[in-house]
């Protein structure tokens, strides 16, 4: 594949750089199909020796750099005990794969530095960066799932082991591990043990123990702990040991990264007398490092991109079609775990293709799938679903819109909407309402958004005859022309069939989505009007006529997302009664 | 204030002329002097004792702007380029090369002349002019050693200072025109220019300078023109407050100007081709002839004030019909009674 695939070339290669001194091939490569070249470089005054293995896939991926004796520097950060000394993230690279000469050689002085950089304590911060990294390495490491949120109060928590599958969990109360799970009970029965979670001081610089030496000792763990936890939460652990002190098995420490975020760590105490090992001498029994898994719903959600600030927030998904389904998945994924889905139809097999649940829910309520299929994918999630009209279940009395922060429409229903939208509108502080609906043939999506702070703006603006001579019982943002029938290009029957059908309900759902998040969290303030413009040629082909509105250029049609508002609107507007 | 768009659409339906490539009746005339320039020229250039070089045609005018009018008195104006592959060098009279193309239509119709800008074949219908066809001759840019077109300048009997080759350049404006707009704006463009052009027809003689030409018409709204909506949102146009804005702003470009000729002070109005020649396309109309120019522009622009002040439609498209012709419709009473409004209507919205 490259020029280096000899060892004769690798060697030419590092010799002729002057990088490592007396290069030489390593015997095994034959066997390994895999290149290697070992050698001398002196890092602030010592003398070792490192490697460097191309494997099959070089120059596609990095070389790999190792030191050996692994500790022949002391234990620094940034290599591991088979002396691979991690130089870069290979995440966020562009090799050039035609210089695989270069790669080889800046590989080996970045993996250089950072020998360097450990030897002259540089980087010691390091260890505290990766420190659930080291932690998880130790022998004897026991490991457990984590929802404990990382805070700053030290308090009582639970580790409980799942009688069936023998997890570990640690938590601050039970009903936590049941969220994770969403209450499904995917969690067997659980036996329950105490711990304390101590959070660090700001700024604690603890190296981890050696992953080749014992364990920490009582003693030493005393030595390097206490020091960093804060007077004030000193006390009050003094305080929390003295009572009960043997049911206190297990210690989780929350560790601040200087980079910011945490990590969390903990020990498992085998052997408790009278005095906690964690404070007194005397008691020294076993002690056991205690490897987490973080599974808290803030790094879930901070991971994968989400917003925590949403996470209390309640949403009511109105209509649960192609766009609505998207669009509720999206909303999860982006943070929200509060959601109440109401639609009285079931999935029909003529829906598969647009619509986010497969085969797998064919002839099942939507609302129940798109629950069961949320639940599954995604933790911490709580859904309601109710398999019904919402003009059956406002009458019925079933749901009430004030208790929603959101309500999201996308039933494609304008009746019904804007009897909603007058709902809305008419309490005295209302929930907010994300309207978001398509148009036919793939000619466009719209979302607007109304009843956000600054009011003013609402879906019955869109219906409001601004020119005098207009009927107001047409959409002004429509990009189809009023006074047309569009039933079979609606349900994309037959000829009228577009192939983008999923792909603009699922692009529609991502702007009502965005723009419902930017709401919540209070980056928009406004009600805008947000629409996107298709391809037409389908729609005109087929002797439909296209709106003035599709005419505006996408720039014109953002600039103007306010101006819809009208004074005249009977819902919002200065007139309205 | 009546909304009066309907009307405004209605009129520019009644007095539009479409592009070559839209009207079959343009095009087919158009074919037949290109069909019968290409017959006859290469043996006028024989007979001369020249080679015939070669030649292209090419559409230009307000058709090819969308801006074209049908005219009032039915005698419709064609505009097309001939483009010859000389270089000026050869032909260092002008005219020779009009002669040639007059020569080639010569027969052709009972009327061909040559024009200072132009060759000229006018076609009547027992002795009513149906229309014309203006063929101005061009030295074709790739030909020329600086890449430029030139046209032909020059009458039979000009003297040799009028005989002159002058840089144009027909299709760079028709495209500057085409890209100052676009969408909604563009249209609203194309009927305020067209509104504009058929207001002129109305209310100004048609022979001589007495009225101003259509493109220093276009070009003026090309620069001034503020694109107006009723409704922004739905892209519902107002052409009546986008001319009145119009007009506005170019009555307040009419400027006094010292006439040293007549030794006394004048208002002009100066509207620049915004290409070569870079020329006043207002330089041939006489002091008095702007005067009148000026005056016409004010009952206008009170037309159309008042027609944005009336409430009723039918006496504000009476007001306007007034200024714009019979083309203008006024609707019967009845019509703009409120209209009922179906209580079932389709809607374009799915989910």
């Amino acid at each position: 594949m490259s020029g280096l695939a000899r060892v004769n070339d690798l060697l030419k290669v590092v010799q002729d750089a002057g990088l490592i001194r007396y290069p030489r091939q390593v015997e095994d490569a034959k066997s390994t199909g895999l290149v290697t070249v070992e050698g001398e470089v002196n890092v602030e005054g010592h003398e070792v020796t490192i490697g460097v293995t191309l494997d099959r896939t070089f120059p596609l991926s990095l070389p790999r750099i190792y030191l050996r004796p692994w500790d022949s520097l002391g234990y620094i950060p940034h290599v591991d005990t088979s002396g691979n000394i991690c130089f870069s993230d290979p995440e966020g690279l562009l090799l050039d794969r035609r210089e695989p000469v270069g790669i080889v050689l800046s590989a080996i002085q970045r993996a250089v530095q950072v020998l360097t950089d450990g030897v002259s304590r540089r980087n010691r911060k390091d260890f505290v960066e990766e420190f659930e990294a080291h932690w998880r390495r130790l022998q004897g490491a026991l490991s457990a799932i984590s929802v404990l949120e990382p805070i700053d109060d030290l308090g009582h928590i639970i580790v409980a082991r799942d009688q069936k599958t023998g997890v570990l969990y640690v938590s601050e109360a039970e009903q936590d591990i049941h969220c994770l799970h969403n209450k499904t009970g995917a969690s067997g029965r659980l036996t329950i043990e105490n711990g304390l979670y101590i959070p660090l001081q700001v700024g604690t610089l603890i190296i981890p123990p050696r992953p080749d030496k014992p364990f920490w000792t009582p003693e030493e763990i005393r030595q390097t702990i206490l020091p960093n936890i804060d007077p004030a939460h000193l006390k009050n652990l003094r305080r929390l040991l003295r009572k009960r002190c043997r049911r206190v098995k297990y210690i989780i420490f929350k560790l601040p990264r200087f980079s910011g975020g945490a990590s969390l760590f903990g020990l498992k105490y085998e052997r408790i007398s009278t005095q906690h090992p964690l404070l007194n001498e005397g008691s020294d029994g076993g002690v056991l490092p205690l490897a987490l898994e973080r599974l808290d719903r803030t790094y879930l959600v901070q991971r994968g991109g989400g917003n925590d600030a949403l996470c209390e927030k309640q949403v009511l998904l109105i209509g649960c079609g192609a766009v609505g389904g998207h669009l509720v998945f999206d909303l999860a994924r982006a943070g929200i775990s509060y959601f109440t889905l109401v639609d009285p139809d079931v999935l029909k097999p003529e829906n598969t293709y647009r619509h986010v649940l497969g085969k797998k829910y064919w002839t099942k309520p939507k609302t129940q799938a798109l629950k069961q299929e949320l639940e599954t994918q995604l933790p911490y999630i709580s859904v309601k679903s109710y398999n019904a009209s919402i003009e059956q279940l406002l009458t019925d009395k079933i749901i009430d819109l004030a208790r929603y922060d959101l309500i999201v429409l996308a039933t494609g229903n304008p009746t019904v909407e804007l009897h909603i939208n007058e709902l809305i509108h008419r309490e005295q502080n209302g929930p907010m309402a994300l309207f978001t609906w398509l148009e036919p043939l793939g000619i466009g999506g719209h979302a607007l958004l109304s009843n956000n702070k600054f009011s003013g703006g609402c879906l019955e603006c869109l219906y409001t005859a601004v020119v005098d001579n207009d009927s107001g019982m047409e959409n002004r943002a429509a990009f189809a022309a009023p006074r047309q029938f569009f039933g079979r290009a609606l349900s994309g029957c037959g000829s009228l069939h577009t192939p983008y059908g999923s792909m603009d309900a699922a692009y529609t759902a991502t702007i009502a989505a965005k723009l419902a998040v930017n709401a919540l969290i209070g980056n928009e303030l406004g009600n805008p009007l947000l629409s996107w413009k298709g391809e037409a040629t389908k729609f005109v082909e087929q002797g439909f006529r296209l709106s003035n509105r599709y005419l505006i250029s996408e720039v014109e049609l953002y600039r103007n997302r306010y101006l819809y508002h009208t004074a005249r609107c009977r819902v919002c507007g200065s007139e309205a009664s | 204030m009546a909304y009066i768009q309907w009307q405004f659409d209605k009129f520019n339906e009644a007095i539009m002329l479409g592009r070559f490539e839209e009207n079959a009746t343009l095009r087919e005339k158009r074919d037949i002097i290109k069909d019968r320039l290409a017959d006859q020229l290469p043996g006028v250039f024989e007979a001369a004792g020249e080679a015939c070089p070669d030649f292209y045609f090419r559409d230009q005018g307000s058709y090819e702007m969308g801006t074209g009018v049908k005219p009032l008195d039915g005698d419709f104006d064609i505009d097309q380029g001939i483009y010859f592959e000389v270089n000026i060098e050869s032909y260092p009279d002008p005219v020779v090369l009009k002669q040639r193309v007059h020569r080639a239509l010569e027969g052709h119709t009972d009327n061909v002349c040559i024009r200072r800008s132009c060759v000229t074949a006018f076609y009547h219908n027992e002795g009513e002019p149906i229309y014309h066809v203006d063929i101005a001759v061009y030295s074709d840019g790739n030909s020329n050693h600086d890449g430029q077109a030139r046209i032909a300048k020059g009458k039979e009997n000009s003297g040799s200072e009028y005989r002159v080759w002058e840089f144009s350049n027909p299709q760079a404006l028709t495209e500057m025109i085409e890209s100052r707009f676009e969408g909604n704006d563009r249209a609203q463009f194309r009927r305020v220019v067209r509104s504009l052009k058929r207001w002129k027809d109305v209310n100004f003689p048609s022979d001589g300078n007495a009225a101003p030409i259509g493109i220093g018409i276009t070009i003026a709204a090309y620069h001034s023109l503020r694109t107006c909506y009723a409704d922004i949102v739905a892209g519902k146009p107002d052409d009546l407050a986008a001319l009145r804005d119009l007009v506005w702003k170019v009555r307040g470009q009419f400027m006094s100007t010292w006439d040293s000729t007549e030794q006394q002070w004048t208002r002009r109005l100066v509207v620049t081709l915004p290409v070569e020649p870079w020329n006043d396309l207002f330089e041939k109309m006489t002091n008095k002839q702007m005067v009148d120019f000026e005056e016409k522009l004010q009952i206008l622009q009170q037309s159309l004030d008042s027609a944005i002040e009336e409430v009723d439609p039918v006496e504000a498209c009476e007001t306007l019909r007034k200024v714009f012709g019979d083309d203008f419709p006024v609707p019967p009473p009845e019509e703009t009674a409120k209209r009922h409004t179906p209580a079932i209507v389709s809607s374009s919205n799915s989910a």
